[in-house]
């Protein structure tokens, strides 16, 4: 039984302008002591997948269809629909979570000790000075210099890669079974995201935990994660292991992000390959695959009128496209290309 | 941390110097004098006799210019003398401290009342933010924000003295006491007790609804900030994440608030005192005003300016107390 398995994930906002279905029925499943990179453009769904898994969707939004399976003790537990009694001993207890912004991340007004103990006291009966002892260790975990001093210490007056660590720290508490990062490095400085990953791939080993990196970096997925699921526009379009993905992507749009590397172009003075257009809005997503108006393989009618499924073309290896494996000649200029 | 205070009190000085100067000088340009105002109040047919209204305001000191008059103030002032009224026969100093007791009452009452009632309501509608009953919540009390004062303090006589009139509802109409000698404290008390509910509902109801949507905004703006989401991805619950994460944050700007609302907690509200003859400090000010009691206006003039003042270093302390990122340094 994987520790965590998404099954047909509904995620929508009702918005006055009507339902937005953020998140479109998606599926996934996380294996013990594993990465899974969840990739995709700004506003795909990947972030409210997240934070459906913790019941935090905000208003309007809400979970309207789906299962999210999480192995307890052997026993799996629905955190759709579980009363939020029970869903706050989740988070923080069974899933932690860090977010991308480490400078707004952590509360001004307290100080960082109190911020860790607290998380650990949110789930365990122990006294402040035990809490407080535990803040220091988890501290020495995530190696932060001079823990002891930091304990005393505002967030303002920590630089954001430490900022970070203390999130990560807090997320730790409890030594979860999942850990959900998202956008974990994005806020920061390159030498500090390399410290940073390397630290929760370090963790992870020592913890036996699984993570649920939430990135658009393609280079942080080729260095961190076991599994890869890339989104597009509410929906899994492509589901593989790093390995399988990186050699021989399926997808026009995987392929599309793995050309638009920076690292991928053969000269440093060859242009940046770039998909054209933009990820459609929720409220107007195109008919058939929703990729197409995008896609320099696009062929009519099928990729227009029919919504591909999410097929197992090789073992492990899902996509969501009619002509994956035999995408043919790219068009010179995709349909939405042209159209401007 | 002692550069910044000292500097402070120092602006402080300098600011009280100019505001009693330039007051002073305000005062002495309204037509009428102390001695004017009594006569024509005390008989309006009789002249006075030049030659005695010259005796008079030598005896007062009003024959002197005003630039003039205000040093001799001053320097009386310098020396702990706030000098006598005109108009009342007794030092200054008397007749504020008469009048600090019941506008005291009667402030700390209702900004405690606003304070308990607000910080709750205030709590309630930001965590039942855009729903039915918040809406309404708020609905009211922004009406009541929009009805005045002394058009409340109408409706409130009206309902609970003339329409409640011989039913246990029956509230006095004005006064601190009803007068007459009082069986013990507790019954004096008691009577006071009578006495101060309709004015301190006036003075509450405004600044409740003011304070409640004041929190309730700013509250609705630190939940949107990106440590809630932390706190509760922790598994914090909803009144813990209201209550000690949203609200100790809220608390930055309501120590300003707590700060300037020092001057008016020692110096009434005119128009409440006014209406409901309660014999406090706003009510001096307004008198005093009237029969152009000079000294009587400066001091309290000079005692108001010095609580604002003092407020507003007050919020400054307060306000490096609560938000850690603030420094005096």
């Amino acid at each position: 039984m994987p520790l965590l398995e998404i099954r047909n994930l509904v995620t929508a906002f009702h918005t006055p302008a009507g339902r937005v279905p953020a998140v479109d029925g998606v599926s996934l499943s996380i294996e013990r002591g594993t990465t899974l990179g969840l990739v995709g453009e700004s506003g795909c769904g990947k972030s409210v997948t997240a934070m459906s898994v913790l019941g935090l969707v905000a208003s309007p939004g809400r979970i309207e269809a789906g299962q999210i399976l999480l192995d307890r003790d052997g026993r799996s537990i629905d955190l759709v629909g579980l009363p939020e009694r029970q869903l706050r001993t989740i988070r923080g207890g069974r899933i932690g979570m860090i977010f991308q912004e480490p400078m707004t991340s952590l509360n001004p007004v307290f100080t960082v000790g109190n911020q860790v103990a607290e998380a650990v006291r949110l789930h365990q009966k122990v006294s402040r000075q035990a809490a407080r002892a535990r803040a220091l260790e988890l501290l020495r975990l995530v190696r932060i210099a001079d823990p002891e001093r930091r304990l005393d210490e505002y967030p303002h007056q920590l630089s954001g890669g430490m900022r970070q660590r203390v999130v990560i720290a807090m997320a730790l508490a409890c030594e979860p079974d999942l850990l959900i990062a998202d956008e974990p490095t994005t806020a920061l400085d390159v030498t500090i995201q390399a410290q940073v990953l390397e630290l929760l791939a370090d963790l992870r080993q020592r913890l036996g935990m699984a993570i649920l990196l939430i990135t658009h970096d393609l280079g942080v997925v080729a260095e961190t994660c076991d599994e890869v699921a890339v989104m597009y526009a509410g929906r899994i379009v492509e589901r593989a292991a790093a390995a399988a993905l990186f050699a021989r992507p399926l997808h026009p749009y995987t392929i599309g992000l793995l050309a638009a590397r920076p690292e991928h172009r053969r000269a440093a003075a060859d242009p940046l390959a770039a998909i054209p257009g933009m990820v459609p809005q929720p409220r107007d997503f195109p008919a058939g695959c929703r990729f197409h108006p995008r896609c320099p393989f696009v062929r009519e009618p099928r990729c227009t009128a029919e919504l591909p499924s999410l097929r197992e073309l090789e073992p492990g290896h899902l996509v969501r496209c009619h002509y994956a494996g035999d995408l043919g000649d790219p068009a010179t200029v995709p349909a939405e290309a042209r159209a401007e | 941390m002692i550069h910044h205070l000292v500097r402070r009190l120092g602006l402080g000085v300098v600011t009280l110097l100019l505001i009693s100067f330039l007051v002073y000088g305000l005062i002495r340009s309204i037509p009428g004098t102390p001695l004017t105002v009594v006569v024509s109040q005390t008989d309006p047919s009789r002249r006075l006799n030049p030659a005695d209204l010259e005796r008079m305001k030598a005896a007062y000191g009003l024959d002197k210019p005003w630039y003039q008059a205000y040093f001799i103030w001053l320097t009386n002032v310098a020396q702990g003398d706030l000098g006598r009224s005109i108009s009342r026969k007794a030092p200054v100093t008397e007749l504020i401290s008469k009048r600090v007791g019941p506008t005291l009452a009667l402030s700390t009452g209702s900004l405690l009342l606003t304070w308990l009632l607000s910080i709750p309501l205030g709590i309630y509608a930001a965590a039942r933010s855009g729903r039915g009953d918040e809406r309404a919540v708020s609905l009211v009390l922004y009406m009541l924000y929009s009805v005045p004062t002394f058009v409340a303090a109408l409706a409130l006589q009206v309902t609970f003295s003339l329409w409640a009139e011989g039913t246990p509802w029956e509230l006095p109409l004005f006064g601190m006491t009803s007068g007459g000698p009082h069986a013990g404290t507790a019954a004096w008390l008691a009577d006071v007790g009578r006495h101060a509910i309709l004015p301190l509902i006036c003075q509450t109801y405004v600044s409740l609804a003011w304070y409640t949507r004041f929190i309730n905004t700013n509250l609705q703006e630190v939940l949107r900030q990106d440590y809630i989401r932390t706190a509760r991805a922790k598994g914090a619950g909803t009144i813990r994440v209201m209550v000690h994460h949203a609200f100790r944050n809220t608390l930055i700007p309501l120590v300003t608030l707590l700060g300037l609302s020092l001057p008016a907690l020692l110096g009434g509200s005119v128009i409440i005192e006014q209406i409901f003859s309660w014999p406090g400090m706003g009510r001096l000010f307004f008198e005093s005003l009237r029969e152009r009691d000079y000294p009587t206006i400066m001091g309290l003039t000079l005692l108001f300016s010095l609580l604002t003042l003092a407020g507003q270093l007050l919020a400054d302390l307060l306000y490096a107390w609560v938000d850690p990122r603030v420094s005096m340094e």
